[in-house]
């Protein structure tokens, strides 16, 4: 009945509500959102790190490496001979050694050549069809082969570059083997085939245009190019690669690893915890600075709560003694009021943690169509709602206090007479 | 059943008052006049349990009001007393029917909706049941009040100038109704009223020096 009583003494005032209510939902809208897309976001890309100790490519920016080797979403920092990298991927630390050529893509999604160890790492199984055997044939990873509905047996042409503007490379289409089973990292938006496919097409591709553009900076095998030597697939003399995945046997290769690469040789080692957490760091300032906003609405709806609940007072203050002389005690009272601002409340953070999972499942495709990030919106339970869902509550009491503390003091007799 | 010996009180020591002893039965009237200031409301509330008397007994229905504790008071008083107001007073946000069912449920009983609405319809507003207070008129709303005050059939209902703010008809109608329900329920009516168009209809009267 006294909730009744509350819901029904809110809508007697359905402005003054809404307003509270209103700025409830932003906020606990906004903060949700923030956490859940945080909580997502590091989620999707430590994972993908896991079992990633280390990653070898041409010198730049880490982070570059770290993206564009890793999460496929920067373009390539440049090439690393195969000889170079070998030197290391058999080294004694080196428990695992993945390496990787990519900088071509279709529509938009990176086309890697690597070894059969790229999709053992991810878990990536084959769904239908069958792995690829042969130069150019590839595998596709679930979310892309869905969204650009390819199939087995489908053919492309790869485009140079990863922004899906570059020139396309006619000579040698690629076809689709299989399709691979959703594994929930990078490895769903991925074209994955060998190695020697990215090579030759390389190769080909500046026979024909040799002196048309003047592509430096790109992809695998600029000297593979004159060397005809790319037939003897086991033993790779001038090849070169886009970065290395490595895995050590053991912490001292964490330690000494990079910083010898790093020092003596012309290639760069960069460490992805190291590169992820600067990135989160980063992204950690725009985050809690919309926090900060977040909070700031919480606190305005408390006040908004407050200030109705406290000039409502004034006029109800009869209505409460009247309920005194039918029986309410004091208590009654300060239950009516404290349950008008939490009925008030949970209604704002229900309708907030919808709001923030309707924001980001708008939000999901475009997401997904530039970063590659599989966010799910419709997920109920996320680290920091139930700490958010007890502030709520405890902001919803603090904004009560006072005027409960006034229905407590009410003296009937007084009131009654006066009016 | 009501009784009172000896009661005093006083808002200040300069202003304090002394009250004759009161009797009233079941099924009886009680009328209590006096000019203003001589404290009719107070005394009206101090039989209400309002206040508290500074000295002396009031004894409802067998208990001593005086001794109760602040908390003992509230449910005694939802319990055993009903209060008609000068000005009806109600929950806003709440309609005819609900206003009596809160009543209930505030006494501790369980909320009777045919019961309540039974009420109503003896006293002629059960039409008016699921419409909100402000919709009714003057008359209306203080037929409204005295379902409230007798929906816990109490043992004591205490009327506070009842009919001061109505018309010579709905006046008579009301005094009328007041004097019938406390019969029908067996309940002690006290009406502190200077309206002396009351007299005519209330035999039994004390004026307050």
């Amino acid at each position: 009945m006294i909730l009744k009583l509350a819901t029904r003494n809110l809508l007697q005032k359905p402005l003054t509500t809404l307003l509270s209510w209103v700025l409830l939902t932003v906020s606990v809208g906004i903060i949700s959102m923030l956490l859940l897309l945080q909580e997502q976001f590091e989620k999707q890309l430590t994972g993908n790190i896991h079992d990633v100790d280390m990653v070898i490519g041409a010198k730049g920016s880490p982070l570059q490496l770290i993206l564009s080797a890793i999460y496929h979403i920067d373009a390539p920092t440049g090439n690393i001979t195969y000889a170079e990298a070998e030197k290391w991927i058999h080294h004694p630390y080196v428990e695992k050694a993945i390496p990787l050529a990519y900088g071509d893509s279709y529509k938009g999604y990176s086309i890697v050549g690597t070894t059969e160890d790229y999709l053992e790492k991810y878990g990536a199984k084959i769904q239908s069809g069958k792995l690829y055997e042969k130069d150019f044939e590839v595998v596709a990873g679930h979310s892309l082969a869905k969204k650009l509905h390819l199939q087995t047996g489908s053919r492309f042409y790869s485009t140079h570059g990863v922004d899906g503007h570059g020139a396309v490379h006619k000579d040698h289409a690629y076809t689709i083997t299989g399709i691979l089973q959703p594994s929930g990292t990078v490895a769903d938006n991925l074209l994955i085939g060998n190695i020697e496919s990215v090579w030759k097409i390389h190769e080909h591709h500046h026979h024909d245009e040799e002196d048309a553009e003047g592509h430096h900076e790109h992809k695998a095998t600029e000297n593979a190019a004159h060397d005809e030597a790319y037939h003897d697939d086991d033993d790779h003399p001038d090849k070169e690669l886009t970065a290395v995945l490595l895995k050590f046997r053991n912490p001292m290769g964490n330690v000494q690893l990079p910083r010898i690469i790093n020092a003596q040789t012309n290639m760069m080692a960069a460490v992805p915890a190291i590169e992820i957490n600067r990135l989160f760091s980063l992204m950690g300032m725009g985050i809690d600075t919309l926090q900060y906003v977040g909070w700031g609405i919480m606190g305005l709806s408390a006040l908004s709560i407050f200030i109705s609940l406290f000039n409502s007072l004034k006029e109800r203050k009869y209505e409460l003694a009247l309920m005194r002389t039918m029986g309410a005690g004091r208590a009654d009272l300060i239950k009516l009021l404290v349950w008008e601002s939490m009925v008030l409340c949970i209604a704002g953070f229900i309708a907030g943690i919808f709001l923030s999972r309707l924001v980001l499942w708008a939000l999901s495709g475009s997401l997904e169509s530039s970063y590659h990030l599989d966010i799910q919106p419709w997920v109920l339970k996320i680290p920091g709602d139930m700490q958010l869902l007890t502030l709520t509550l405890l902001l919803g009491m603090l904004a009560a206090g006072v005027p409960a503390i006034k229905a407590w003091f009410i003296n009937i007799s007084k009131t009654l007479a006066h009016e | 059943m009501l009784y009172t010996r000896d009661i005093r009180f006083s808002y200040a020591p300069e202003a304090s008052f002394c009250f004759p002893d009161i009797h009233c039965g079941a099924g009886e009237a009680l009328l209590v006049t006096g000019s203003s200031g001589k404290g009719k409301t107070t005394l009206l509330h101090l039989l209400g349990g309002i206040l508290q008397p500074s000295s002396g007994n009031i004894n409802v229905s067998g208990t001593h009001i005086e001794t109760l504790s602040g908390k003992q008071m509230d449910v005694f008083r939802g319990k055993n007393i009903g209060i008609i107001f000068q000005q009806s007073h109600f929950v806003q946000s709440l309609n005819v029917l609900e206003n009596l069912l809160l009543a209930q449920w505030l006494s501790g009983s369980k909320k009777d909706s045919g019961k309540a609405m039974a009420l109503l319809e003896q006293l002629n507003i059960a039409g008016h049941a699921a419409k909100k207070t402000p919709a009714l008129s003057q008359g209306q709303q203080q037929r409204v009040s005295i379902a409230r005050a007798l929906v816990n059939e109490p043992g004591l209902v205490l009327a506070d100038e009842p009919t001061s703010s109505l018309d010579d008809e709905h006046c008579m109608q009301v005094a009328s109704l007041l004097r019938e329900q406390s019969v029908t329920h067996k309940a002690a009516l006290v009406i502190v009223t200077h309206d002396q168009r009351l007299k005519n209809i209330f035999h039994q009267s004390i004026q307050l020096p």
